[in-house]
């Protein structure tokens, strides 16, 4: 193509709907009195050369079945009625011829022509109905997860739950065009039937624009779905913690709760992995509808004492789970959604023993379950949220006393 | 589906009854407007996909192609179901026959 071709091509945003046969064909005819005469149809977009405005008759024709499978045949006999091939797309073909050729209409028989999209109405309800039961599935399995998902509130944070109501969205999105596409057929096949012929000048502008416009936010839509899980992939973050427990991790430290000067870091071979000790470790994840979220593990050893029990030489250990929300609303949920999950009856050492509220100016919610060496702490401040779970045999106001600075410092 | 008796569309009808003599996809748009009288002008589109129907019901046949013409011609098939059609319009007509006495 030399450059002065290139100049001359222009694009266009084409028509959603495919299947208003009548709508594309009024289009094309109304750009080609503008100069712009159709060279190709795109997904989005059809090409189009400029030139001497005309007026052209454009017709949207079914390409022929497996008997012509190029369609040549097609092509050549309707070329000698006067009718010109431009392009093809999907099951379409437009053929076009300037109106002063006085080409003869291509159907004359509206009955014959409902044979003709017989094939394709049939192919449309089997890919509606296929794409249905499919969405139903997903819709089904969805509904499972979230009924199925022990900790709803932290699945919808991570934005597990917005990309799910995301990609339900769009399925219904693509199983409704499904639907209108066969409709839209089917009505087109009967009303060739009752006699009524295709209007080949049918309004296309506001339809066109419209259905642009709930095009391009269902796209949208489907790139945030894939964005969500992106993220989570690539701003997941995990390394040994470090020894300094001043370090700016906003998550409960073994030794500040510990305050023994005989505490060291309790690493085993086994836990090291890609040179993070996990033992020892801290995980930060992006998470959705969260400014931060950190989870730690630390483990420790004081060699020169042993647990109560006499089991062996004492090894505190510590884990801590911390959100920072974007929404306070979530909080307060969140934390009761952890105590239930990690506080389940049957991990709870004792019979009886349950979280207990206790009130502290300086946390909107706390709960503390405490039993023999067992400490698990629920916190809540404004937007952030931790729970943390300790084995040892630390004073619980320590631990209290940890959350409190660690909640300031955040 | 495959055409299994009953009316037929009327360009099924008139190309059948164009193509009582054997004749090529171009000249049939003549040929049926010839036998119409000038009542039927029939489409290309419409001629080209009433040809590929008959043809797979096996109502006409290809007697000649030779690539660029293609010849057609009734089939035996095609004769019984033009006839059967025929009939049935003749009895059309004769049952609706009082309403040439009726004043508009």
């Amino acid at each position: 193509m030399c450059k002065n071709e290139k100049r001359n091509v222009v694009y266009r945003l084409r028509p959603d709907e495919y299947y208003r046969i009548g709508e594309h064909e009024s289009w094309f005819m109304d750009l080609a009195e503008r100069g712009l005469h159709l060279e190709k149809m795109g997904v989005r977009f059809a090409r189009f050369q400029r030139g001497e405005p005309k007026k052209m008759q454009y017709r949207v024709d079914l390409f022929p079945g497996i008997e012509d499978p190029l369609g040549q045949q097609q092509k050549d006999f309707y070329k000698q009625y006067g009718w010109e091939y431009v392009t093809k797309y999907g099951k379409f073909c437009v053929y076009r011829s300037p109106n002063d050729a006085n080409a003869p209409e291509l159907h004359t028989d509206m009955e014959e022509q409902a044979y003709t999209i017989k094939e394709l109405e049939k192919t449309l309800r089997n890919t509606t109905l296929f794409v249905l039961l499919m969405v139903a599935l997903i819709v089904v399995m969805t509904f499972l997860n979230w009924f199925v998902s022990k900790t709803p509130i932290l699945h919808l944070i991570e934005g597990g739950s917005i990309q799910q109501a995301f990609l339900i969205l769009v399925e219904v999105y693509i199983a409704i065009t499904s639907i209108l596409s066969w409709f839209a057929i089917r009505r087109l096949r009967n009303d060739l039937k009752a006699g009524y012929p295709i209007n080949h000048h049918a309004p296309w502008k506001k339809r066109k624009y419209f259905t642009f416009g709930i095009a391009v936010t269902f796209t949208v839509l489907a790139f945030m779905t894939c964005l969500i899980p992106i993220m989570q992939m690539t701003q997941t973050k995990e390394a040994t913690l470090p020894l300094d427990i001043e370090s700016k991790i906003p998550v409960v430290r073994l030794a500040e709760i510990e305050q023994d000067e005989r505490l060291e870091r309790l690493t085993e071979e086994n836990f090291v992995k890609s040179a993070v000790d996990f033992n020892n470790n801290y995980e930060s994840k992006w998470m959705l509808l969260a400014k931060s979220s950190f989870e730690s593990r630390e483990c420790g050893i004081i060699n020169t004492e042993i647990w109560k029990d006499g089991s062996g030489v004492y090894s505190p250990s510590i884990t801590c789970d911390m959100i920072n929300l974007h929404f306070k609303i979530l909080a307060v949920p969140l934390a009761k959604e952890w105590i239930s999950y990690y506080g389940r009856p049957e991990e709870l050492a004792y019979e009886g023993e349950r979280f207990v509220n206790q009130e502290d100016e300086r946390f909107d919610f706390l709960s503390v379950h405490e039993s023999d060496a067992s400490l698990q702490i629920c916190a809540v401040k404004e937007k952030k949220v931790m729970f943390v779970r300790y084995y040892g045999y630390a004073d619980t106001q320590n631990v209290i006393n940890a959350i409190a600075k660690s909640f300031k410092n955040t | 589906m495959p055409y299994a008796g009953g009316p037929m569309t009327e360009a099924m009808y008139y190309v059948l009854v164009a193509l009582l003599n054997p004749n090529h996809g171009y000249q049939l748009m003549s040929a049926v407007t010839e036998v119409s009288k000038g009542r039927v002008h029939m489409g290309p589109g419409t001629l080209y996909g009433v040809l590929g129907r008959m043809q797979k019901d096996e109502l006409i046949s290809l007697s000649d192609d030779d690539g660029r013409r293609k010849t057609y011609t009734i089939t035996e098939a095609g004769k019984v179901a033009l006839k059967r059609e025929y009939e049935r319009l003749k009895a059309l007509i004769e049952d609706g026959v009082e309403i040439e006495n009726v004043q508009e």
